[in-house]
């Protein structure tokens, strides 16, 4: 079972190398569409990623901001559905 | 169409002068291969590189009156008629030319003449009585015409190369102006890329008398003119009929022969159409066609050129035609681009000129005029779901905002989309929402800059630049009327129009004409009901209904496809960039310049490494392009091109003293 923050430094390393940004240059508790490090395919990818990094499909009624609001709260969604 | 360039309010340097505007002008000769001259006396210098289109034989310029001297590159399409008009009131022509119209019209009638002009120009005047020199350009920005000061004077030119060759000079870019412009394809306002260059704004023209700053008047911006109430539906596609018919009539006076480009899509074919009914001759028409089967639409172009018989020429683009034709796109456009699509228009209008013609109708502005973009679909979808924001139906329609993008479409896709575009729910009621998106979107170059150069996103501010930019009458209009402002004086004017097409048509000595940027049609169809235009998510709506039947059916109901050109499929190949990314975009070059950041370029290349660029989204492609050729401009600019003009073709030598 992966740590809370061994998942998050897997989608922080993930959100780094994919879109440009420093871990530090982002807030983990807002929009990552708001604070423009993602556009609409970077929803895409970061899905993709959950996919095949934790082996969690994200379905269509589990898309919305509670779940990928932020980063902290991808981070608790994919704790949620890895422990399911 | 030509290239000017123009110095004005010198004092000690009067005697180099003349040699200096030649220098300029042959920066430009690309513009204007038939001939050149230049006007020069104590205060201004005046330079033409010209492309004969009308009047071949006595049209030469800078033409000169016994008040006024004039360079001017366009063409006033309605010259005829304002020649008629200027007889009556006495006034004698010595040419057939509409140079000679303009500064007759502008002796005649002063500022008011700018109303009365149908076409596109840009153009120095210099008005010997009142020793000022007016400079304007046309309403929606066709024509390009720069100014910067330096030294002491003012020089003015159609293409910013043309002051790489003043002694000293050199283009430094303005980082947040970059920026700026990196977010919304154009900067706002006169302001370019580049420190003290400024672009003279559509619409409006200035008057310089000395080398204090000069008045700035505009004459035109869109919805100014007083229309008639809307007709109805059926009325107003026999009068877009009609308007397009009159659009195009206008766009074939020439005294040399008038081409066409057609792209596959609906606006090309319509003016393909207007255009074999009205020269009732067979034309040459031209085509971009792609090896990639993503990017091709030469089924669409062959059923056209099929159903008006016209003799047909494509060029076909495959990778290595972009990349090998990249860097000199980017030398004609100056500017950072963002796709590599102006690039196979660069290689279309060299087929034109091997074809020995040098105008073409072409199609550009129907989607920003008649709401045929998806931006528009965007802002309607919001206005729409922000009035129920918690509908399960009303987001139901992002599904069909990109029908051609695989992730709007399917399951989760779609759940994916709907989240996306909720973050935007709230910036309702929010009159600049389709510009949000881009903004938002494009917002991460902010980290691809040189950490020094402090260049900083500012949404807040950003938005109040852009908000002061409408006119005071935008309050009554429509959520999709300033959307449609918006568009055409970002995208269009800075960069369709531009880095598009007037400086890739104008690399080759071709000129386009664009009947959708008729300004009677833009205004007409502007006061129009939106429904007339976006009726649900059907774009350009009335121009579909208008046509059926005229043009084959499957071009009016194909879905639009974005003309777009293969971007990182060209430059990355299987993990690797070739060999222009790799130079120009290598640590070394990135320091040299340095514009960028070292460590966000490595990382970026970095990430195609390990995967194919199929699956990458619009913002990979947009940063890849948008580094690669701001580079390259820059380049460009500190080593300019050695250009030289043919004394042979030299027409005009004027020197007045007084």
């Amino acid at each position: 079972m992966l740590s809370e923050k061994a998942v998050e430094d897997k989608l922080v390393a993930f959100i780094c190398g994919n879109f440009m940004v420093e871990p530090g240059e982002f807030k983990a508790d807002e929009s990552l569409v708001d604070q423009g490090v993602i556009d609409s395919i970077g929803l895409v990818e970061i899905s993709g990623f959950m996919d095949r990094e934790f082996g969690v499909a994200v379905a269509e009624k589990e898309m919305n901001r509670e779940n990928f609001g932020s980063l902290n709260k991808m981070v608790a969604f994919l704790i949620r559905r890895i422990s399911q | 169409m030509c290239g000017i360039t123009g110095i004005f309010g010198f004092k000690d340097e009067a005697k180099d002068s003349s040699s200096r505007i030649a220098r300029m002008t042959a920066a430009l000769a690309h513009r204007g291969p038939d001939a050149w001259g230049t006007y020069t006396s104590p205060h201004l210098a005046l330079g033409h590189a010209r492309l004969s289109i009308i009047d071949l034989s006595t049209g030469d310029q800078p033409m000169v009156s016994s008040d006024f001297a004039i360079s001017y590159n366009g063409e006033i399409y309605n010259h005829i008629e304002l020649r008629d008009d200027l007889e009556k009131l006495g006034v004698v022509f010595k040419t057939r030319s509409d140079t000679e119209v303009v500064m007759r019209a502008f002796q005649m009638w002063g500022k008011d003449a700018f109303p009365k002009f149908n076409g596109q120009f840009a153009f120095l005047l210099w008005d010997k009585r009142h020793q000022r020199l007016i400079v304007a350009r046309d309403r929606y920005g066709v024509r390009p015409l720069f100014v910067t000061q330096w030294r002491g004077a003012w020089y003015f030119a159609s293409e910013m190369k043309a002051f790489d060759t003043l002694p000293g000079f050199r283009r430094e870019y303005d980082a947040q102006r970059l920026f700026e412009h990196g977010l919304l394809w154009n900067t706002i306002g006169p302001d370019t890329v580049y420190k003290g260059i400024r672009i003279i704004p559509p619409g409006t023209f200035e008057i310089y008398q000395d080398a204090s700053e000069p008045s700035r008047h505009r004459y035109y911006s869109l919805g100014c003119l007083p229309q008639k109430a809307p007709v109805s539906f059926d009325e107003a596609q026999e009068e877009l009929r009609e308007m397009l018919r009159d659009a195009v009539r206008l766009r074939l006076r020439s005294d040399v022969p008038v081409g066409m480009y057609l792209s596959g899509g609906i606006d090309s074919s319509v003016l393909a159409l207007l255009t074999s009914r009205i020269m009732g001759e067979r034309f040459k028409s031209f085509s971009v066609t792609f090896q990639d089967p993503d990017f091709d639409e030469s089924v669409f172009q062959n059923e056209m050129v099929a159903s008006i018989g016209s003799e047909h020429h494509s060029v076909r683009i495959d990778y290595d035609a972009i990349c090998d034709n990249f860097s000199d796109s980017v030398y004609h456009a100056e500017r950072p681009l963002f796709r590599t699509a102006p690039v196979p228009l660069f290689l279309l209008s060299r087929l034109v000129r091997e074809n020995e013609m040098k105008v073409v109708i072409t199609g550009e502005a129907s989607d920003e005029v008649l709401f045929g973009y998806d931006s528009y679909k965007e802002v309607k979808l919001l206005e729409f779901w922000a009035r129920s924001p918690r509908s399960a139906l009303r987001p139901l329609l992002i599904k069909r905002l990109y029908p051609h993008l695989r992730h709007y479409a399917d399951e989760r896709g779609y759940g994916l989309m709907k989240l996306y575009y909720e973050d935007f729910l709230s910036a309702f009621p929010n009159e600049l929402v389709g510009l949000v998106i881009r903004i938002r979107n494009n917002s991460v170059l902010a980290a691809a800059f040189h950490k020094e150069l402090g260049v900083k996103f500012n949404n807040d501010d950003l938005i109040e630049k852009i908000s002061g930019t409408y006119p005071s009458r935008h309050r009554d209009w429509t959520l999709l009327q300033k959307n449609q402002f918006l568009e055409m004086t970002t995208l269009l004017d800075g960069y369709l129009l531009s880095s598009q097409g007037d400086r890739m048509a104008l690399s080759h000595g071709v000129e386009g004409r664009f009947p959708y940027l008729d300004h009677r049609f833009v205004e007409r169809v502007f006061s129009w009901p939106d429904a007339y235009k976006l009726k649900g998510f059907s774009q350009k709506h009335i121009l579909r209904k208008a046509f059926r039947g005229l043009i084959p059916d499957s071009i009016i109901d194909r879905p639009k496809l974005p003309y777009q050109a293969p971007d990182l499929r060209a430059f990355i190949r299987n993990g690797k960039p070739v060999p222009l990314v790799e130079e120009f975009m290598s640590p070394e070059m990135i320091r040299d310049l340095g514009v960028f950041d070292e460590r966000f370029v490595a990382r970026f290349l970095r990430k195609f490494a390990d995967r194919s660029p199929e699956r990458i989204g619009y913002r990979d492609n947009m940063i890849l392009v948008f580094i690669l050729s701001a580079q390259l401009a820059l380049s460009w600019s500190r080593h300019p091109r050695a250009t030289k003009l043919d004394e042979r073709k030299r027409t005009t030598d004027i020197t007045e003293h007084e």
